[in-house]
């Protein structure tokens, strides 16, 4: 996205770019470990008699735990938790929250009404109480936590996509094409849902974002990742136990955890002044 | 550029109307509240006729247009009267209905083309999604259609242009685009709602050129609603002034403007020219009443310099449905004046 940016166009910070990139092959590097068998170990394995070892420890360059597994691959297999997860709940909350978004905010009256007491109702359940609900019925692991975040995540998007939808038909081009006589449903279709992608992008980073935080809370409270699936919450978790004897553990996660943060919103303000038409600037 | 409208002869009243709005009424609904925000509206347009609906902002004009393709928001609402476009009564038309009637029967276009036209979209698949909205029509026709229609409004190289996004585009050639959208369907009917407004004076003079020349060829009727009578002056051929809500005068061009019976209109013309070189422009004391505002007398009184006891009454049209005047005391003729 950062190339061949047209006249006025902001462009996307490359550095943002090339820090998430580094923060993708990690966050892959953790997802090809946590699932491959073999590799699994890597990261589960303990070894009572090398814990607490220092970063840079020969054959643990990051150090090791409590339990003595090795760091490095414990925190590469937790940002890839995180990573998954937040995406996840990105994508089942955006693909939720646009269609009911684009219902309420095009179809009359009573859509909108109704949209918008479905979002009161699912607003009044806290998603930890959600978590507790799903790990009870599922057991607690990560489905519960994606479903948790997910059912409470999409309904700030749909508040957001149905207010941006109510100002968008207000609009001349979409009067223009009613004048035309295309059918509300084919506008919607394609007028709104093209001009609702600058939000859509905005906002989806920024939940990937707070999905992650979520997770991270989550499974700091035993209700997501379970042992021993690493997480970067869970090693925070395990981690608070030991500070005064290790505390790389606790900073190295929250290191991670607050740069992948900090990233993904710093991209998507990059991404809302790249198509917000009120900050184009003059080059 | 007042050749353009002196080269064409009114038509004759034999020739059918259109476009007939009949005692329209529009109000805004709520649970057992009705206020009335446009009243007793009549107004007729003929084929190849081009009407001005003159008024200044707030004075009815844009709802009503908006009434003849059933596009009122949310909450206004018909409340009298009756549109009929061809002999279908609008008002009393379904959704359904509706849809088939905007587009083939009734077109408009908008006061700010840099609005009304999809900034996502190439100016070509809007204009084939309104032929394919209501003809079955494969791509290359819809295609060679538009790209006709685009060189027919005066889009110098439309085949470029087809695939242009409005963005690209300058204000008027927008404007041609949305023109030449709207008449893709061959309507009947054309609303200009101030299509003008946002342009500058010399594109302006082109795009009216445009409409005259395109309602000469196509004989298409035009309902121009603008509040600039300069304006209207070039290209209707009638005239209808509107005052808070309702129609205050209407008559030909030339009679309105050399002999403005209602003191309203004769108000908006002093806005608008000298008469004596070096005198100030006239301007109307006040402003347009709000609709919750109307006297139940004239609702011109409070700002009319001849307003007298009769006034507190509410005057009815007086004249022909073509030249009518709404008020106590017409100019040229009347008692007082």
């Amino acid at each position: 996205m950062a190339s061949t940016p047209r006249s006025g166009m902001v462009r996307i910070n490359p550095w943002i770019l090339v820090a998430l990139a580094v923060y993708a092959v990690a966050g892959l590097t953790g997802i090809v470990v946590l699932l491959s068998p073999t590799m699994n170990n890597r990261m589960t394995d303990t070894d009572l008699t090398s814990t607490f070892l220092h970063p840079l420890s020969p054959g643990h360059p990051l150090g090791t735990d409590s339990l003595g597994r090795d760091l490095m691959w414990r925190l590469l297999g937790g940002l890839g938790v995180s990573i998954c997860v937040g995406v996840g709940v990105a994508l089942i909350s955006i693909v939720l929250g646009l269609a009911l978004g684009v219902f309420g905010g095009f179809f009359g009256r009573t859509a909108s009404f109704a949209t918008g007491l479905v979002v009161d109702v699912t607003w009044a359940f806290p998603a930890i109480l959600l978590a507790i609900v799903f790990a009870g019925w599922l057991g607690p692991g990560l489905p519960a936590v994606v479903l948790a975040l997910a059912l409470t995540g999409w309904a700030s998007f749909a508040v957001i996509v149905r207010g941006e939808m109510l100002s968008l038909r207000e609009r001349d081009f979409i009067a223009a094409a009613r004048v035309l006589g295309v059918s509300r449903l084919k506008i919607s279709l394609t007028h709104l849902l093209v001009s609702l992608f600058p939000v859509t992008m905005v906002v989806s980073v920024f939940f990937v974002s707070t999905s992650i935080v979520a997770e991270s809370g989550l499974s700091f409270l035993g209700l997501g990742a379970q042992p021993p699936t690493p997480s970067l919450g869970v090693i925070l978790a395990e981690g608070r136990d030991y500070l005064s004897q290790s505390w790389w553990p606790v900073i190295l996660a929250g290191a991670l955890l607050t740069g992948l943060v900090l990233l993904l919103n710093a991209l998507a303000d990059n991404v809302r002044d790249r198509f917000d038409p009120r900050s184009r600037r003059l080059q | 550029m007042t050749a353009v409208s002196t080269g064409v002869v009114p038509p004759a009243g034999s020739v059918s109307t259109t476009l007939v709005i009949e005692g329209l009424e529009i109000s805004t609904v709520h649970v057992g509240d009705t206020r009335p925000l446009v009243t007793d509206v009549t107004v007729s347009v003929g084929s190849g006729e081009i009407v001005g609906l003159v008024g200044e902002s707030g004075s009815g004009k844009s709802l009503t247009a908006l009434a003849c393709l059933g596009l009122l928001p949310h909450g206004v609402r018909v409340t009298k009267g009756s549109i009929t476009l061809d002999g279908k009564t609008v008002t009393a038309a379904s959704e359904q209905e509706l849809r088939s009637l905007r587009g083939p029967k009734i077109g408009m276009i908008f006061q700010d083309p840099m609005t009304s036209l999809d900034p996502c979209f190439r100016i070509g698949r809007q204009m084939v999604e309104a032929l394919t909205a209501h003809e079955q029509v494969s791509k290359d026709v819809a295609r060679k259609r538009a790209i006709d229609f685009l060189g027919h409004v005066g889009v110098p190289e439309p085949a470029k242009r087809f695939d242009s996004f409005p963005h690209e585009l300058s204000g008027g050639l927008r404007q041609r685009v949305t023109i030449a959208t709207a008449l893709l369907l061959d309507p009947h009917v054309l609303i200009a709602d101030e299509p003008t407004t946002a342009l500058d004076v010399t594109t302006q003079a082109s795009i009216l050129q445009l409409v005259h020349r395109l309602r000469d060829e196509l004989h298409m009727s035009v309902l121009w609603i603008s509040h600039d009578l300069a304006v209207v002056a070039q290209l209707a051929d009638r005239v209808a002034v509107m005052y808070a809500g309702e129609i205050v005068e209407t008559g030909d061009t030339q009679q309105i403007f050399a002999a403005p019976k209602h003191h309203y209109t004769r108000g908006l013309l002093d806005c608008a020219t000298h008469r004596h070189r070096g005198e100030p422009f006239g301007f109307i004391d006040g402003s347009v009443p709000e609709p919750t505002e109307w006297a139940t007398g004239c609702r011109f009184a409070n700002r009319c310099s001849f307003a007298d006891s009769a006034c507190l009454q509410h005057p009815e049209v007086t004249g022909s449905q073509q030249s009518g005047v709404r008020c106590h005391h017409p100019r040229g003729g009347g008692a007082t004046s």
